[in-house]
């Protein structure tokens, strides 16, 4: 079982007091859900075709929960699956 | 310095965690509201603004550029970066760009028809709140709305309830007082505090506060109860100006600007 990958960022390092923060959060997990899809076409007559593989990866849901030790609170405005912002008000 | 910490679970239990910390500059003190004052009526400014870190300012119709606005240049050079802006006979399209106009380190507030008299009804209000708000929004602002202390007073006949807005349309709900005693004061914040929650809205600033010129000691009394009653706005306004000579004089004196930038 492997640890998801995570990074965060804010768009700017200092704040007026009242502005808008946004927050960019990149994440992945190695533990996809790895499985097969096999395709025969049989015609009237009972002819097979060589079979057909496809190979598909379901990536695993990953929770993310935002704290900030200043009372601040993050709200998720966006997640487009392996990337999510939050936005705040300083 | 704060700190941000993000989590990220997998189905399986297994956690990653990533911090990034920042700071918010120009903090007003714990639990105080960020101070500020009008950048207008002044044609050539006052020493006042450069102890500021908000600014209250008025849109003429038709503007589109903030950079064409000589108080907007004013306040910015000063470093301040989070403005109340307000307009009365402009249209939705000329809001957009005004507000896009604006640098992208600045929160701006947006404020349509702000302290309307007997110049609308309530229903006249929310209409064109009802236009003007989803542009703020839509475009980076902060809708909120800012009503007269007056209008509040049962004095004034007024209703306050016909100036509630639909749930919603906006952020942060703003008064404007001018009070002339303590103990009108008293009464005057418990009505706003009486309207927040009827209108069920909690965050709040203050749009204009004034006290007369001519009675510093008085000034300075009132500021200071006045900011400990309101600790939990988000950003107060003095209304440092004189409009027409049968108006009281709401110019800072020396005295009540120390006390509002405390």
């Amino acid at each position: 079982m492997a640890t998801p990958t995570l990074t965060a960022s804010l768009d700017k390092a200092t704040y007026a007091p009242g502005a808008k923060m946004t927050l960019t959060v990149s994440y992945a997990d190695a533990d996809n859900d790895t499985g097969s899809i096999t395709v025969v076409v049989t015609d009237a007559a009972g002819n097979k075709s060589d079979p057909v593989t496809v190979p598909y990866s379901v990536a695993d849901p990953v929770t993310l929960s935002v704290t900030d030790d200043s009372g601040h609170t993050f709200t998720k405005v966006s997640d487009a699956g392996g990337v999510a912002v939050y936005t705040a008000t300083a | 310095m704060a700190t941000v910490t993000v989590k990220a679970t997998d189905k399986g239990g297994a956690s990653a965690i990533a911090k990034v910390s920042y700071a918010v500059t120009g903090t007003p003190p714990p639990g105080g509201a960020l101070m500020g004052m009008n950048f207008q009526h002044t044609a050539t400014g006052q020493t006042q603004e450069s102890m500021a870190h908000a600014a209250r300012i008025y849109v003429p119709a038709g503007l589109t550029n903030i950079s064409t606005l000589s108080e907007f240049n004013r306040a910015y050079a000063l470093g301040v970066r989070v403005f109340v802006v307000s307009w009365k006979d402009t249209g939705t399209s000329t809001i957009g760009q005004m507000l896009d106009s604006f640098p992208a380190d600045c929160t701006v507030y947006g404020v349509a028809h702000h302290e309307p008299e007997d110049d609308m009804t309530g229903a006249q209000f929310a209409a064109l709140q009802a236009q003007h708000m989803p542009v703020v929004r839509a475009h980076g602002g902060i809708p909120a709305s800012i009503l007269m202390q007056w209008t509040l007073d049962p004095a004034s006949k007024r209703t306050p309830s016909d100036w509630i807005l639909p749930a919603g349309l906006i952020d942060v709900q703003g008064f404007d007082f001018y009070p002339k005693t303590l103990a009108y004061q008293a009464a005057g914040v418990t009505r706003m505090r009486t309207f927040l929650a009827q209108a069920g809205v909690s965050r709040w600033l203050v749009g204009e506060y004034g006290v007369v010129k001519s009675d510093p000691t008085l000034g300075v009394s009132l500021i200071n109860d006045f900011k400990a009653k309101t600790t939990d706005a988000e950003l107060e306004l003095y209304w440092s100006a004189q409009v027409g000579s049968t108006t009281p004089d709401y110019h800072f004196s020396s005295q009540t600007a120390a006390a509002w930038f405390a």
